[in-house]
């Protein structure tokens, strides 16, 4: 909310030109689209360049001061709850503005804490901390969390509108369904935005992508920022999806227009440089910026595997084990996980502790996703009939995402069931941007 | 200060954009407010749905016209104060107003705030009740004690007032009448 | 078998890319809802003529949150007068901000627009004010005897209310004495609107409160 409050007057200035010419032009719409194509360079470096060195914040010294202003008062009136909410709302911001996950290990302890104190008898506080129970992959907690918003029925609503994101996460599918359906304002931009992740988890991309255009309409028309930067980083990732490259980059840098310091368009334009581009030099660039300025280990990853695509092997491991101890911190509990399972399986030949968070990952959510993870690490362990079984029985079928079919691809060759693979190589084919140029390889080999 | 300014820029790009719109004859127009708008919330006494509303109804209090409040809500109302104060808990407990719980609820059920346009305007201030709600009244402590005071508004004193009596800063005598912000 | 073996070395770091491609980003943005939360309503008589309604949104805004606070665009505030005792309103007045000024229709006639849905009496007669900005001096609009406000304010608002929390969670029993004051120190976003009582029904009773209606 704060984060929003903050955002928004940067941004009106930045877009009070933009708002006056299209006035006077009579469009409404102020999201205009710039033709990249006729550039020399599609993806030229003077496009974000800026971006690399967007300037002082003042957003985290802020967030730091709204936090101190109600730390103060709760020493004074150690009992007045709502306080913990207001710090553990700060400390969130600064999670997101820093990557820090320090500040999210206080939001969760405010949060906690909070709740404890009226025993659970406010749904907008259980809302809240199930929100942050999600950012840490605590998916069962926070559906219990909701589950006892859902009885006190204050804002029904949103609560519904939780129990949709965390049902999607737990893999109650039909579930999850059925509090989609319930939302009563079907044009409304957080509607818009599940109906959206339904489309794309039922694997119908095109529709994923009209609804959450439809989404930034209605983010454009309330003039909410922090939902236009929202919908602009995701309508990119659906654009990357469906193979409109240029789309997806000039909707990353119209994020970035709003917000200059925001990491995860840079990231998607890192991606972009590195896995359609191919310039991997000019995504390191980005990478090595962010990684001075954003806690977050999932820079580290990526380039890691631009290393890797580059042949430096020494490189490449010298990261991977920067993110393995990073990731191991108790601070991240869950949350980095599935590529943890990965890189161990992959990297480390650590089968065993790779199985065994998988099947951690399995108890806490049975979704596709995780099942592959299981079936994954234990094909490279060599049990190639175990792995298949998982695919056939908790996989196949369920999920469209381009990674687990390609893992299903590579396990089904394993098992010389050829024609299974004919049937999903040419839509891996297609996917061929989304899963990086080292797997596009392996891809046309299959 | 810097806000100052910034906002100041704000508005600025607010009446330019306001400027190229205007009609010839240069008579401000007004912006384009069409559009269907929704009850999301409704207040009219104070902390009402917070109070008495039973869970699982607050959203449908807030989004009931008062007209129908009564009938859907006075019999919650009624069962909810009873449960909640010992000392409305027959009908025969009576409050400060000599009302029971049954009589209480259906009272407080339509959620307006009922303002005098001849006399005093107070929600409450020993004399007067409900003719009103002035920033400095304490409605807080007035509601509780109508809950939990019982006849003489002295049964259970440790839920008959939240001590805390006033707003920690002055209002203004004129308006508009809110202290400046912290 | 080997990973090695498999020759898919190089192969597996793929699925980063996916990382960043994907799934962790669709966490939605965290439910809103609180630009239309009423927190306070007020009713008074300011002018010895003239009854004052106040309607208060977004509380507990600290002084550092204060200066970014705005009122939300597709927010419109509703005061209802009901002068025949019916509990339905007969008058409205509606507030409306758009670009950094607040817009004041009414009192005008509730007709067509009672119940819960309606459109902006943009018909009647307008009061208009700039929304005054964190640490200026309230700007005041005025259109003959009506005068209108919008902006942060100090939350007038008093109460224990985190002790009455613990005691309707059933974590306490009494009320602290000396209580604290949740609100104290904290701002508060403020509609005030001051109209004669002749515009309201003149004399006797009147009943009132506030909606929020979102587009």
């Amino acid at each position: 909310m704060n984060n929003f409050c903050k955002t928004l007057i940067k941004t009106f200035i930045f877009c009070g030109f933009i708002f006056q010419i299209c006035s006077c032009e009579n469009n409404a719409s102020i999201a205009k689209e710039t033709p990249k194509s006729e550039k020399a360079d599609s993806f030229s470096r003077d496009d974000y360049a800026a971006y690399l060195q967007p300037g002082e914040r003042n957003d985290i010294a802020k967030q730091k001061e709204e936090y101190t202003f109600w730390e103060k008062k709760l020493e004074k009136t150690p009992g007045q709850y709502p306080y913990l909410l207001k710090m553990a709302t700060a400390s969130n911001s600064l999670f997101g503005l820093t990557g820090e996950v320090k500040y999210l290990v206080d939001a969760n302890d405010h949060l906690e804490k909070a709740n404890l104190m009226i025993n659970n008898s406010s749904a907008g506080s259980l809302r809240s901390l199930a929100r942050c129970y999600i950012t840490q992959h605590r998916f069962k907690d926070a559906h219990a969390a909701l589950k006892k918003a859902e009885e006190l029925g204050e804002k029904l609503e949103e609560t519904n509108k939780m129990l949709f994101d965390v049902n999607m996460e737990l893999g109650n599918f039909d579930l999850a369904k059925s509090y989609l359906d319930k939302i009563e304002k079907k044009s409304s931009f957080d509607h818009l935005i599940r109906r959206s992740k339904w489309e794309d988890h039922v694997g119908k991309l095109d529709r994923a992508i009209v609804f959450m255009e439809s989404a930034l309409e209605n983010a454009v028309r309330q003039k909410n920022q922090s939902f236009m930067m929202w919908s602009y980083t995701n309508l990119a990732d659906y654009y990357g999806h469906a193979g409109r490259i240029e789309d997806s980059y000039n909707h990353y840098l119209k994020a970035l227009s709003i917000d200059p310091h925001d990491a995860y368009a840079m990231k998607g334009i890192a991606w972009i440089q590195y896995s359609h581009n191919k310039d991997a030099e000019r995504a390191k660039e980005i990478l090595n910026n962010l990684v001075q300025r954003d806690a977050t280990p999932d820079y580290l990853l990526l380039l890691a595997e631009i290393e890797d695509y580059e042949g430096n092997e020494v490189a490449k491991q010298k990261l991977l084990d920067q993110y393995l101890t990073l990731t191991s911190k108790p601070e991240y509990g869950v949350m980095y996980n599935k590529y943890r399972i990965q890189l161990l399986a992959e990297e480390k030949g650590d089968y065993k502790q790779a199985q065994q968070i998988a099947q951690q990952e399995i108890d806490m959510r049975p979704t596709p996703q995780s099942y592959d993870l299981l079936a994954w690490s234990q094909f490279l362990s060599g049990e190639k009939e175990g792995a298949l079984n998982i695919i056939a029985e908790h996989v196949a079928g369920k999920s469209y995402e381009p990674e687990l079919l390609y893992h299903a691809a590579e396990i089904y060759k394993a098992n010389n069931l050829n024609k299974k693979v004919a049937d999903i190589k040419p839509e891996l084919i297609e996917s061929v941007y989304e899963l990086g140029p080292a797997i596009g390889k392996k891809i046309q080999a299959l | 200060m810097k806000y100052i300014k910034i906002l100041s820029l704000v508005f600025l790009a607010a009446f330019t954009l306001q400027n190229c719109s205007d009609d010839e004859d240069n008579t401000p127009t007004l912006p384009d407010f069409s559009g269907t708008f929704t009850t999301a919330d409704q207040m009219g006494r104070p902390a009402i749905n917070t109070v008495l509303v039973t869970d699982g109804r607050k959203d449908a209090f807030n989004t009931t016209v008062p007209s129908q409040q009564g009938a859907a809500f006075a019999s919650d109302f009624a069962t909810r104060l009873s449960t909640l104060s010992p000392t409305l808990a027959t009908d025969d407990d009576r409050n400060l107003l000599g009302l029971n719980a049954t009589e209480f609820g259906g009272v407080l059920a339509t959620d307006v705030l009922t303002v005098s346009l001849d006399g005093t305007t107070t929600f409450f201030d020993g004399t007067n009740v409900l003719t009103g709600r002035n920033l400095s009244d304490d409605v807080i402590t007035t509601e509780l004690t109508l809950i939990f005071g019982g006849e003489d508004g002295s049964e259970i004193p440790t839920l008959s007032d939240d001590n805390v009596d006033a707003n920690d800063k002055a209002f203004l005598t004129v308006f508009p009448y809110l202290a400046e912000p912290f | 078998m080997k990973k090695n073996k498999l020759g898919l070395l190089t192969a597996f770091l793929l699925a980063f890319g996916v990382i960043f491609m994907a799934a962790d980003h669709i966490e939605a943005p965290a439910v809103q809802g609180t630009s239309a939360d009423i927190t306070d309503f007020y009713a008074f008589e300011g002018d010895s003529d003239k009854i004052v309604f106040v309607a208060n949104t977004q509380g507990l805004l600290s002084p550092a949150a204060s200066p970014d606070a705005s009122f939300d665009e597709n927010v419109l505030t509703e005061f209802n007068i009901d002068t025949d005792g019916d509990a339905v309103e007969d008058l409205i007045i509606h507030a409306i901000p758009r670009d950094g000024v607040m817009y004041f229709f009414g009192p005008t006639a509730a007709t067509g627009n009672t119940g819960l849905s309606g459109t902006v009496a943009a018909n009647s007669d307008v009061t208009i004010v700039d929304i005054t900005p964190y640490g200026s001096t309230a700007n005041i609009g005025t259109n003959g005897d009506i005068s209108v406000f919008a902006g942060p304010r100090d939350d007038p608002f008093f109460m224990d209310f985190a002790r009455y929390g613990e005691i309707i969670g059933g974590m306490a029993t009494a009320f602290n004495d000396p209580g604290a004051d949740t609100f104290a120190g904290t701002n508060v976003m403020s509609i005030v609107i001051e109209v004669p009582k002749s515009m309201i029904g003149g004399t006797g009773n009147i009943n009132t409160w506030v909606e929020t209606k979102t587009r």
